[in-house]
């Protein structure tokens, strides 16, 4: 038995704009045009909406959606920042908001755009701008470790010392969710990889080759929440917000840490499932943060789907992929699909709630398990369980 | 190829001071206990995370510790060399991100006991900083 909450808010929109190498728009165009799409999406008018929130990618804007958009008088405009997990946090707030009447109908929208041109490596995006840093910061630039690979290389590599994780059960980890891309058209990257083109393909920090790595896109993708009862008045089947945790376990520099071998997932879903009333076991879809393998591998441990230290075994035996018996990131995720952070899990989340992932579509769709994981250690943690149908 | 310069800040000065002569600084309360030079996104460490106290100094280690993970970071452009960049868990207990200076065929594990050394970032006029090699 879930609590009170759960349910009682839905996503009855879901909406994206261009998405991979897309030029010329700026984060406001590309967040405005997944709003617009969101709301009709939802069969409301914009002047339905009354609550936006939005989360920063790596490029952000001190213009909002609400401006671009001309949004007047809303209860809710406020910009959250818990890095990847915000979308999973945002659609949180939005379901108290709307629950507790502070809001009726609440749109949240992730848009980024570091690829500023044709050819041009977002990398500089990723490493940071400004003044060149000094002490301690300009220790970690000399040592070459800024941006975001090193630190989750660091985090892998701790794992692989003491479960005997393998770079080639990452690799079937990016093999599985490649398989999963092919059948969806919005994926970026849908030729066909092996272990060994995973193997083969270049080393970014050890223990990663490229192909553990997610790609940078450009784009937005926004959802439309509102309560059940409203819901139930829309057109398109909504996507009951049945659960949700969060965990910002605060990893100290210290003796003890446990940074790179459990993440906030263990508490987050162990809340989660507490408020939806279900068990790991009543899960049919998965999708979890995946801006590299690893992050699968640890979040799948945590959550409990595996037990500690197995999650490399378990990947490899094929399971994650499509017709294995544990589907997870099955639009590609972020490793193949496309990188908008944690609205790429939200957003195939959504699709596979409503029944509508095509080919790639999972038959036991009842409950999809949303992750999302951020920070340069995983210091956020959010979790999401989304159902098809209303609760009894 | 040397290292990227490293120049001090006001909070770091007293780090390299004690790093030009061959020591290694952690951050102690004065309750005794240990704290890593910085804490989260390279926050300096101002309040103890045990007792929070506010009086904090830089207190000598012993420079010993045990690796705790590494990477082998690869350049896109081949004039720069791979480098391998660690965590030390110090003996003292604080975390400390350094240079892990071994020669190539070495392999390295988690556990692996280290020593501290310094070695000179920039064109040599930049900071001594800490790089570690097995004990």
């Amino acid at each position: 038995m879930g609590n009170s909450f759960s349910g009682g808010a839905a996503i009855v929109g879901l909406g994206i704009s261009e998405v991979g190498k897309v030029y010329g728009k700026s984060v406001s165009e590309f967040a405005a045009d997944a709003v617009l799409a969101a709301v009709a999406d939802a069969g409301l008018e914009l002047a339905d909406v009354d609550g936006v929130i939005m989360s920063y990618g790596v490029v952000s804007t001190s213009t909002t959606v609400a401006d671009t958009l001309g949004l007047k008088d809303l209860s809710l405009s406020v910009t959250m920042a818990t890095a990847g997990a915000t979308a999973s946090v945002a659609v949180q707030y939005a379901s108290m908001a709307v629950q507790c009447g502070h809001s009726s109908t609440v749109v949240y929208v992730h848009a980024d755009c570091p690829l500023q041109q044709p050819g041009a490596s977002a990398g500089a995006a990723y490493a940071g701008r400004g003044t060149p840093p000094m002490g301690f910061s300009a220790i970690d630039m000399a040592l070459g470790l800024f941006g975001g690979n090193p630190p989750y290389a660091l985090m892998a590599r701790r794992h692989m010392e003491k479960y005997g994780t393998t770079s080639e059960q990452l690799g079937a980890i990016a093999v599985a969710e490649r398989q999963w891309a092919m059948m969806n058209p919005v994926a970026q990257m849908r030729t066909p990889m092996t272990i060994a083109d995973h193997q083969a393909s270049r080393w970014i920090c050890e223990p990663f080759h490229l192909l553990d790595c997610c790609p940078v896109s450009n784009g937005a993708v926004a959802v439309v929440i509102t309560t059940s009862e409203r819901a139930a008045h829309l057109p398109r089947p909504p996507a009951y917000v049945l659960g949700w945790g969060q965990c910002h376990p605060g990893y100290s520099n210290f003796r003890g840490s446990l940074e790179g071998l459990q993440s906030g997932a263990t508490r987050s879903g162990e809340q989660a499932f507490a408020m939806a009333g279900i068990t790991r076991d009543d899960i049919g879809v998965r999708e979890f943060y995946d801006c590299y393998t690893f992050t699968v591998l640890l979040t799948l441990e945590d959550y409990g789907f595996v037990p500690k230290g197995e999650g490399g075994p378990f990947a490899a035996s094929g399971e994650l992929a499509p017709g294995g018996s544990m589907p997870t990131n099955t639009g590609g995720g972020q490793l193949s699909g496309f990188y908008l952070w944690g609205a790429t899990p939200l957003h195939e989340a959504v699709i596979q709630c409503r029944g509508e992932g095509g080919e790639r579509q999972v038959d036991d769709h009842d409950f999809v398990l949303v992750s999302g994981s951020g920070g340069s250690r995983m210091d956020h943690h959010a979790t999401l369980i989304l159902g098809a149908n209303p609760r009894t | 190829m040397g290292l990227p310069n490293v120049a001090r800040d006001e909070y770091s000065a007293d780090f390299f001071d004690a790093a030009n002569k061959g020591e290694l600084l952690v951050r102690q309360c004065e309750n005794g206990h240990f704290m890593a030079p910085t804490q989260g996104y390279n926050q300096p460490s101002v309040r103890c995370q045990e007792c929070h106290s506010r009086a904090i100094h830089w207190a000598p280690a012993s420079g010993h510790g045990t690796l705790v993970t590494w990477t082998v970071i690869h350049s896109r452009e081949p004039a720069l060399t791979t480098q391998i960049a660690g965590i030390i868990e110090l003996e003292e207990g604080p975390w400390i991100k350094a240079l892990i200076d071994v020669d190539s065929d070495v392999e390295l594990h988690s556990g692996v006991a280290m020593s501290v050394d310094f070695v000179r970032t920039g064109d040599g006029d930049g900071e001594l900083i800490p790089a570690f090699r097995p004990r």
